[in-house]
Formats: C-alpha cells, sequence, structure tokens
C-alpha cells in the first residue's frame, strides 16, 4: 500500500512538474500575462477537466463511460434550450436542476451495464448514440442562451478569472474528497482493483457501480452547463460529444488514473487537462500545424500507460 | 593591387545603387506608419476552401502594405476551442480579428471582449450574431435562390429534387436553405423528395450519392458545394444518363460541367469564393483605417452553365490547382493579388522566399 500510494506520489509531481514546464513556455509565447490571459487558460480547460474527472471516477470504479461526451452534450442543450431568456433564479434553479439530471443519466448508464451484464464498453457506446439524438432532439440546431447575470458567474466577467476557478476546485472539495473518504469512495476503489474480491469482502457490487456512474454523471453534466455558461449556446454535434469522451479518457489516464482501475485520483485529470489544452496552442502559436499535437498527445498518453503497466508489473499488483 | 579609374567608377555606382535599393526597402517601412496587426481565427483547418480564405486573407494584408503581421489560428476545434482562440488573439494585442465562426452565436461572449477592448472583429463567409461586428461574405440565401431558379429551369420546371445540404446549424446552411426553398415553392410540380446532409465532407457526399442515386428517382441534384463526385457516381449508378447538378467553383466540377456538356450534362456552377478572405482582410483594413463599412459585405453570387457561360467556366478552371480548389481568382474591386501571389500564401511577417 505504501508503494502504492509513493507511485501515486510521484506521478502527481510528474503531471504538476509536466504542467509548469508546459505553463512557463506558454506564458513566454504571450506578450503579457495577467487576470485576462489567466481566465482564457481556465475557459480553455473547465469543460474538459470536469469531463476528465467525471470520467476518472467511473475508470477508478473500473468501468469506462464512453457515453460521458454525449451526457456534457445533452445537458449542454437542455440546459441551453430552458435557460435562455430566464430571470436569475430560475437559471441557477435549471443549473442544478440539469447538472442532477446528468447525475441521473448516469445512474441509469451505471443501472443498464450492472442489470445487463454487457461490458460498460459496449453499452456507454451504445447509450452515447442514443444521447447524442436525444439532444438533437432537444435542439435540432446550434442555439440557446443563459441569463447573462448566470454565465457571470460561470465564465467570470472579463477579466475575473476567479468563477471559473472555482467551478475548477469546488467539485473536488465538495463531490470527490467527501466520496474518497465515504464508504462508497472504499467500495469503489475495491470494486475497482478486483471486482470478486471487493464482492467476497460484503461490497455491494452493482450498487457502488451505479453510484459511481451517477457521480460520473453529476460531472458530466456540470461540463454541460459551465460549457453552457462560456459559449451562452449550445451544439448538438455527434463530433463534438465523441471528441470530448476521447479527451476525457486522455485526460484521465494522462492524470494518473490507471485503465485497470482502483488506482489514481481527480486532481491529476484536472491537471491534465491543462497539459491537452497547452500543447496544441503551444504548437499553433510557434506556426506548426496543430494537427500534429494529436499525434503528441497521442504519443504521451501511450507513455504514460506503458509507464504505468510497467510500474504496477513491478509493484506486483495484478 | 592596382584598380583602373574604370573599375572604380563601376564599382562605385554599383554600391550606390545597392545602397540606393536597401535604402527604398529599408525607408519604404516606416513611410506607411500603419503597421496594423490581424488575427484570424478559423474553426476548420484541413479543408481546401478554408486553406485558400486563409492565403487570400494573408495575401491581401502582405500586398496592402499596411500590415505588419497577421496571426492564423486555424484548427478543427468546437466553440470552446475557438473562443479561446479568440481570447488568445486578443492577448496577442491584434488590431483586427478575421473569424470563420463554426457557430452563429457560441463565441459571443469571446468576441464582446474583443470589440469592447476596440478590435475590429470581421466575420468571413458564416455570419455570427455579436453585435458591433462586420460580416463579410457571399451572400448565401442569394446563392441558394439562384441555384434553385437555375436547377428548376434545366428541369424543365417538374420532377424530383434531391437535395443534398451541407451542415445543420451552420450559418451558411441555414441561409442557403432560406434561398433554396423559398425559390423552389414558386415551381409548383418540383418536389424535394429527399433532403440529406453531407457536412460539406465529400466522402460522405459521394457515399450518400451512391446511396441514393437511382435510375429514374431524381431529375435534378441540388448540393451545397459538395458536388464533382455526385457528378461522377452518375456515371455508373445512372449508367451516364446525367441529370443536372448545381454545385459550387470547384475546379473539378467545372471541368466535369466542361468535359461532360456533349454527353448531355448540364453543371450549375454559383460560385462560393474562398478568396472573400481576401476581401474580408480588405474590410478590415479600411475599418483600421477609420473609414465607414457597412455592416454587411455581401458578394452576389449568379449561376453559370456551361451553355450559356462557357467563356468564363473555361476562364476559371486552374489546371495546377487540386480538385476542390475554390476556382474563383480574383474579385475584382476587392482583392488585389494576383493568383501566383494567391498560391504563395504569405502573410507581411513571413520572408520572401515565399512562406512555408
Amino acid at each position: 500500500m505504501n508503494l502504492v500510494q509513493a507511485r501515486r506520489q510521484s506521478w502527481n509531481i510528474g503531471i504538476v512538474v509536466l504542467v509548469l514546464i508546459l505553463g512557463f513556455w506558454r506564458i513566454n509565447q504571450l506578450p503579457q500575462f495577467g487576470s485576462y490571459e489567466a481566465r482564457t487558460f481556465i475557459l480553455g480547460i473547465l469543460p474538459i477537466a470536469l469531463l476528465s474527472m467525471g470520467q476518472a471516477v467511473i475508470i477508478i470504479g473500473g468501468g469506462i463511460n464512453l457515453a460521458i461526451g454525449a451526457e456534457a452534450v445533452l445537458i449542454n442543450c437542455l440546459s441551453a434550450k430552458y435557460m435562455a431568456g430566464t430571470s436569475f433564479t430560475t437559471s441557477v434553479f435549471l443549473a442544478f436542476l440539469f447538472i442532477g439530471i446528468g447525475g441521473l443519466v448516469g445512474a441509469i448508464t451505471g443501472w443498464i451495464v450492472s442489470a445487463s451484464g454487457i461490458a460498460d464498453i459496449v453499452v456507454t457506446l451504445a447509450t452515447s448514440f442514443l444521447l447524442v439524438g436525444v439532444a438533437m432532439f432537444v435542439m435540432p440546431q446550434p442555439g440557446g442562451g443563459i441569463n447573462q447575470g448566470v454565465a457571470d458567474l460561470i465564465g467570470g466577467k472579463d477579466p475575473n478569472f476567479i468563477p471559473p476557478l472555482i467551478w475548477l476546485i469546488l467539485p473536488l472539495l465538495i463531490i470527490w474528497i467527501p466520496l474518497y473518504r465515504s464508504r462508497t469512495g472504499i467500495a469503489m476503489y475495491a470494486i475497482g482493483s478486483n471486482k470478486d474480491a471487493a464482492f467476497l469482502s460484503g461490497v455491494n457490487v452493482n450498487r457502488t457501480r451505479i453510484k459511481v456512474y451517477a457521480v460520473g454523471g453529476l460531472f458530466a453534466g456540470l461540463s454541460g452547463v459551465v460549457l453552457t455558461g462560456i459559449t451562452l449556446s449550445a451544439s448538438p454535434f455527434a463530433t463534438i460529444s465523441s471528441t470530448a469522451t476521447l479527451n476525457s479518457v486522455a485526460g484521465a489516464v494522462l492524470g494518473g488514473v490507471s485503465l485497470a482501475g482502483g488506482v489514481g485520483g481527480l486532481a491529476g485529470p484536472a491537471m491534465a487537462a491543462l497539459v491537452l489544452y497547452f500543447i496544441p496552442n503551444i504548437m499553433l502559436a510557434s506556426g506548426i500545424d496543430p494537427a500534429y499535437s494529436q499525434i503528441i498527445t497521442g504519443a504521451l498518453t501511450i507513455f504514460v500507460v506503458l509507464v504505468g503497466g510497467l510500474l504496477r508489473k513491478r509493484t506486483g499488483k495484478t | 593591387m592596382k584598380l583602373s579609374s574604370k573599375r572604380i567608377k563601376t564599382a562605385i555606382a554599383v554600391s550606390a545603387t545597392v545602397a540606393l535599393a536597401m535604402g527604398v526597402s529599408v525607408f519604404a517601412v516606416p513611410a506607411q506608419a500603419n503597421n496594423y496587426k490581424i488575427g484570424v481565427s478559423n474553426s476548420w483547418a484541413g479543408n481546401s476552401w478554408r486553406e485558400t480564405m486563409v492565403c487570400a486573407i494573408k495575401a491581401e494584408a502582405t500586398l496592402s502594405g499596411k500590415v505588419a503581421n497577421v496571426t492564423v489560428l486555424s484548427r478543427n476545434t468546437d466553440a470552446a476551442g475557438q473562443s479561446a482562440d479568440i481570447r488568445t488573439l486578443k492577448t496577442q494585442g491584434v488590431d483586427a480579428i478575421i473569424v470563420n465562426s463554426g457557430d452563429p452565436a457560441a463565441n459571443n461572449a469571446a468576441i464582446k471582449e474583443a470589440t469592447d477592448a476596440g478590435i475590429k472583429v470581421i466575420a468571413v463567409d458564416n455570419a455570427i450574431t455579436a453585435p458591433d461586428t462586420t460580416l463579410v461574405a457571399n451572400d448565401q440565401v442569394a446563392y441558394g435562390r439562384v441555384g434553385a431558379a437555375a436547377l428548376a429551369k434545366a428541369m424543365k420546371y417538374k420532377g424530383n429534387v434531391l437535395y443534398m445540404r451541407g451542415a445543420s446549424g451552420a450559418g451558411a446552411d441555414t441561409d442557403r436553405d432560406k434561398g433554396f426553398k423559398a425559390e423552389m415553392k414558386k415551381h409548383k410540380k418540383i418536389k424535394i423528395t429527399k433532403e440529406v446532409f453531407t457536412n460539406w465532407d465529400w466522402a460522405t457526399g459521394g457515399t450518400l450519392a451512391n446511396q441514393l442515386l437511382v435510375p429514374g428517382k431524381f431529375q435534378g441534384v441540388w448540393t451545397s458545394g459538395i458536388d464533382y463526385n455526385i457528378v461522377t457516381a452518375m456515371t455508373t449508378k445512372l449508367k451516364g444518363k446525367y441529370i443536372p447538378v448545381v454545385g459550387s467553383d470547384n475546379n473539378e466540377f467545372m471541368k466535369l460541367t466542361k468535359s461532360l456538356a456533349p454527353k448531355g450534362f448540364v453543371g450549375i456552377v454559383v460560385p462560393n469564393p474562398a478568396i472573400v478572405g481576401g476581401y474580408a482582410a480588405k474590410v478590415a483594413i479600411g475599418l483600421l483605417d477609420g473609414n465607414t463599412v457597412p455592416a454587411k459585405n455581401l458578394l452576389k453570387p449568379k449561376a453559370l452553365t456551361y451553355a450559356k457561360d462557357k467563356k468564363e467556366i473555361d476562364a476559371r478552371i486552374v489546371a495546377t490547382q487540386e480538385a476542390t480548389f475554390s476556382a474563383t481568382l480574383s474579385l475584382p474591386g476587392k482583392t488585389t493579388f494576383t493568383p501566383s501571389q494567391l498560391f504563395r500564401c504569405k502573410a507581411p511577417q513571413d520572408s520572401d522566399d515565399g512562406g512555408r
């Protein structure tokens, strides 16, 4: 256990160093760096960071959710459709309602995975198409809106970077830490590490899995509402959902979450989102075609998975 | 070593000429006091049309002599990504931003921050809803209308139409649809029996054509610019019995319009020039000069057929460029570059070896 924890700490230090190097590089490319630029960074990563955190929770619990991007797109469309032209209070109420619906959609996905016994990759791939279809039904083409006051609370009034930063950190404090410390949290790591052993130790595997998917859904709902707050609109496109899903997996893996389950936390994925943001932007500013940044991101992800696998072999964890 | 006076004279003359030439090139820059910085945000890269659009911006900015720098942020990205790019351009200290937006409203927050800071924002190609911005684009409603009118005529005002749109939700697609449907409403015997979206993707368009084209089912096809591979699909699927197709000023489509004309093919070319980017650059510079510019600057497209406009279509085809090249090389009064200057794709800050 000590070895595992030490490894996780070294991983977190590694990702912090990477973020610092890339961040320093990026800031050096800019003519100035102030709160406006800090806000640009945070707004650039916020939706994907939240989604990576949601994916991380599910992967830690031994699953994977390929519909997480679609969940965010659906909540994005729902919130932009119904928050358009509403008062401040109504928009706030609806924001919480739709984040809750995100959690509900996640819970239902988890229930289908548990009840059907079909691999989560298959189930969530199917639900991803379904959810994008519903999103297109809700909002056939881009549009919608949100109360400007609520949008300012999410994206921050130019150049205030504190509100988006709070939206990045608060979910860690009020969702992740209580979960991590709870019985469900322990059960989550247990079923992620070894489902059968967890079951034999008296963990209710199915119920834990539904909870894990529900928490993932909450993060997806948050990501969708935040996207509405940042872009003041929604787009129901399947490409957005698939790109977001793949980025969420990349973010989780880069952030030190093992795809085998049971290993990792949520601070890593939040920082990994910064890495995913800095790479294309640094290349764009250096005059390199940002299409190549996908090669770098991909190579980095493979490298991380390889190193993670090797370390697991070394420490004898199966 | 002894130098003859003739040699010395020659040397002096040469160095004087060189000095003069250098002097001219050195002093030419400060003579134009305007060192504008222009930023470009493009949400869809790796597409021939958009690449040409960006090159047209660079070429026009370079030729104006008033622009010091063109920063291009061009990549495939969603609304959050493009908003971040627009904010980055603001940080780079640009004076004007030319944006081809993937979404008519989603970048409004970022655009407002730019216009509030006094940056001129010019929407090119796709209209946006943000206030205090200037639009430079093809008149897409007219694009839909004139193509529909020419198609109706080619179909002798009766029959079924395969309607192949662009991408749902894109500003240009919505506008073209408006014009197309309004025109087709006038022709009672024409029915739009199939409506599909190609997402402006060549592979999708080709696949759809192969699935949908059946002899006798359609009497005409309208495309939103994914055109020439629909025509080639007819060679096999309709056994060469070509039905009229509305396409754009794509190189290969115009070539087919020409080469298949003897076989009875009616290709209707409605230009959608990618070099509208150059016009946007000109408008941007005009705004920075303090000129009054209308909020909407639209190109008026007209429909060309080989029977009627043989000369113009022949003149447009560019043998050296690829199939999907948007073959309009100048907009008189709106762009000033020559074709070779456009193909060099040189921004003002690039070295003289022709950019990349």
